[in-house]
């Protein structure tokens, strides 16, 4: 009874089929498997190591930032509280800030604009702007050349005068490689809108300098450090009523670093007392003409210090009428604010190390992971030549012998990419601790940290399975004896 | 070529049916050259054979002469250098990738001398494997291999690994395995060559059983002298050239001389 051969196409393995294969052949080769996800691991942990380091120290450097701001907000306000701001950073503000804005608000509020004007300023304020900061971004030969010496909102207003457009036209032509911000019919509306942009502008000025007047006012011939003392009260309601934009979160970080400015300058004075001095170098243990205003901040680091310097503050006659109650708090206070100011300036020396140096050290990461994982995985390829050689004797096609292995990368991929991505992230985070303390979580960066994750788990997928793909294709390709003999 | 001497005519030990007997490989000068640094091996010098269906050949020779490079050109395993290989009357070069698959799934079964078993696998997983290949349903599967261990005896150990087992069990999953597809052809590659001589007896009595039982063609190339009792016919290579073709009744005679020879 012999049979006739006829010969058909071979069915192709369903994924599923495969899929199981792969992950029989894996859970039997569990030792062998895992030294290639350990490599995997490590590579992943490298890169994303240094990934969640930067971005813990960008979300710092950014904190920073907003801290340093925020400890800067007196200067900011008694400068806004005591002079009107420019005709140009008027022009700024109207040209950059988004037209919702609370300075916009205010800005309008403080010039009595109606709904027309609002818009008409907001229109023009851009291509002002503009052309401003390009003419002031030349050299100062061709600014010459240009607009003669005129600088800022001046500049425009030179060039209202229809000569002087004429030779700026004129001059500008032979200029190669600029181009002007704006349009010859912007340009044109612009200069036609000029004087009552001016007006608006002026209005805005004089509003605020009217709303000075008020605050003033309401000082009653105090000091305006005085008033910000008490921002958070009925200080900054005279604020608000003047028409400033005076949130009540800014009025109450404001008082508090004017009553801790205050505070300053009360330790300041206590080291003019020589007995207060003489009881501080005992407590410090040095000599009392080594003793300065950082030795008391030192000593407010504790709640117990701050008590004991408050108990000697109280032995001065000349200044113990000026301990209020929360003085106590306020020592604590501008103690830890020191700390934290000096840890920021670290911090802020660290920027520095951001930048280009994080991309180039992530390309780098991503070098070796490229390296290490594709040699894993062509090690893991090459051993196996005999059993994809007894699979094509078997009857496997080409593509199910590749998709075998890519699978099998991919698994060891995610496995390698999980706990590689996550043993990088808390040895970045734990670095970071290490150096940096609480700091480090201030600020976290969950989301961008969650996305790196994801990132680094999908490098190792597509790294895993981009290197298997190669020495598979070409064990595949081979005769079963050719792969076999390269053993 | 004498195709009279290469290829006497064939009369089976067993009273077969003359009628139904066909040529299922036949090779026209096939040539096989290994290129290794510029030293060409010539390792098959044009091989001209037919092979019948439900025949028991041995090709034997001494090591180097060209046994194995046979074995693979006719299992459609390696690529000739030129000649060709009509399995059935298909040539076997003009197969696409996939029909070779198809030809290697279901066709052909393969023993090796060192079994080849994958190592990962339990002894019914290496049977049914080919059986996934061809599109079986897992269940299905199963118990036809169960089937094919019972009928080399290895039933009771389907769970074992490779390692497991001892080489002539090793070598009776990998019989069991070659079976899964019920192929046309057995093609076995000195499957005794490393068992002891009990254990290869039992081998080749299951090849023997196969034959008689299952109709399959067998090619065995061999060492084993214990072959000739079992064999239709013998083929002998020498130098990548047939040096001999007989049926076993004509060598009987020679047996003594032949061992000597080796």
């Amino acid at each position: 009874m012999p049979k006739a051969i006829n010969i058909m196409d071979q069915p192709r393995l369903g994924l599923a089929k495969t899929f199981n294969l792969t992950v029989n052949g894996i859970r039997y080769r569990v030792f062998r498997s895992a030294v290639t996800v350990v490599v995997i691991t490590v590579a992943i942990a490298f890169m994303m190591n240094i990934v969640a380091e930067n971005l813990i120290k960008s979300a710092m450097v950014d904190h920073a930032k907003a801290r340093l701001e925020k400890i800067r907000i007196e200067a900011f306000w008694t400068s806004r509280l005591m002079t009107p701001e420019s005709s140009r950073a008027i022009l700024m503000k109207w040209a950059s800030a988004p037209d919702d804005s609370p300075e916009i608000a205010e800005s309008a509020r403080f010039g009595k604009f109606n709904d027309k004007e609002t818009v008409f300023l907001l229109e023009h304020a851009p291509s002002a702007e503009g052309l401003i900061a390009f003419v002031e971004s030349l050299d100062y030969g061709r600014q010459r050349l240009l607009v003669r010496r005129n600088s800022g909102l001046d500049i425009i207003s030179h060039l209202s005068d229809p000569e002087n457009m004429e030779r700026f036209k004129r001059n500008f032509e032979p200029m190669r490689g600029l181009r002007l911000p704006v349009t010859d019919e912007n340009l044109n509306s612009l200069i036609s809108a000029w004087p009552r942009v001016l007006e608006l502008i002026s209005r805005v000025r004089n509003g605020h300098a009217d709303a000075i007047v008020a605050v003033k006012r309401d000082l009653k011939g105090a000091r305006l450090f005085e008033g910000l003392r008490h921002a958070d009260g009925a200080f900054g309601e005279a604020v608000r009523n003047a028409g400033f934009e005076f949130s009540s979160d800014t009025a109450s970080e404001l008082a508090r670093n004017a009553r801790a400015t205050a505070t300053i300058e009360l330790v300041d004075q206590t080291l003019d007392n020589q007995s207060f001095r003489r009881a501080v170098a005992v407590r410090r243990d040095l000599l009392p003409q080594e003793i300065t205003s950082g030795d008391v901040w030192t000593i407010c680091q504790t709640e117990a210090g701050a008590a004991w310097v408050i108990e000697q503050l109280r032995q001065i006659e000349s200044l113990s009428w000026r301990i209020e109650p929360d003085t106590a708090a306020m020592l604590r206070f501008i103690s830890d604010r020191n700390t934290e100011e000096r840890r920021l300036a670290n911090v802020e020396k660290m920027e520095m190390e951001v930048g280009e140096r994080m991309w180039w050290l992530i390309l780098l990461s991503m070098i070796v992971c490229v390296v290490g994982i594709s040699n894993a995985m062509l090690m893991s390829v090459t051993e196996r030549y005999r059993e994809i050689a007894t699979f094509k004797c078997l009857g496997a096609l080409d593509s199910s012998i590749m998709l075998i292995f890519v699978i099998e990368a991919s698994l060891l991929g995610l496995v390698g990419g999980i706990v590689g991505s996550i043993a990088g992230s808390v040895l970045g985070l734990g670095g970071m601790i290490l150096r940096f303390g609480a700091l480090a979580f201030t600020n976290f960066p969950l989301d961008q940290m969650l996305l790196g994750l994801l990132f680094s788990i999908f490098v190792g997928v597509f790294l895993a399975a981009a290197a298997a793909i190669f020495p598979s294709f070409k064990a595949a390709r081979l005769a079963p004896m050719e792969a076999m003999r390269i053993e | 070529m004498n195709s009279d001497k290469h290829n006497p005519p064939l009369t089976p030990s067993d009273a077969r049916d003359k009628q139904n007997l066909r040529v299922i490989i036949r090779t026209v000068r096939l040539e096989k050259k290994y290129v290794i640094k510029d030293i060409v091996t010539v390792a098959l010098k044009g091989i001209d054979v037919e092979i019948f269906t439900g025949e028991f050949i041995s090709v034997m020779g001494p090591s180097g002469s060209g046994k194995s490079t046979f074995f693979n050109m006719v299992g459609g395993l390696d690529q000739p250098s030129s000649g060709r290989v009509f399995i059935d009357e298909v040539d076997v070069a003009q197969l696409t990738a996939v029909e070779l698959a198809f030809l290697r799934c279901r066709k052909i079964g393969y023993i090796f001398q060192s079994y080849n078993l994958v190592q990962y696998m339990t002894a019914l997983e290496n049977v049914t494997i080919p059986m996934t290949f061809a599109g079986l349903h897992a269940d299905e599967a199963r118990d036809k291999g169960m089937r094919i261990l019972d009928i080399v005896g290895l039933k009771e150990r389907w769970f074992h690994r490779p390692i497991e087992m001892s080489g002539g069990q090793q070598q009776r999953v990998a019989i069991a395995r070659a079976m899964a597809n019920d192929p046309s052809v057995l093609l076995c590659d000195e499957p005794t060559a490393n068992l002891d001589l009990n254990t290869g007896k039992e081998i080749l009595e299951i090849l023997q059983r196969l034959n008689k039982e299952k109709h399959v063609t067998v090619i065995c190339a061999t060492h084993d002298h214990r072959m000739l009792n079992i064999c239709d016919r013998l083929m002998w290579i020498r130098d990548g050239e047939v040096e001999r073709i007989a049926r076993r009744d004509e060598v009987n005679i020679e047996v003594g001389s032949i061992g000597g020879e080796e």
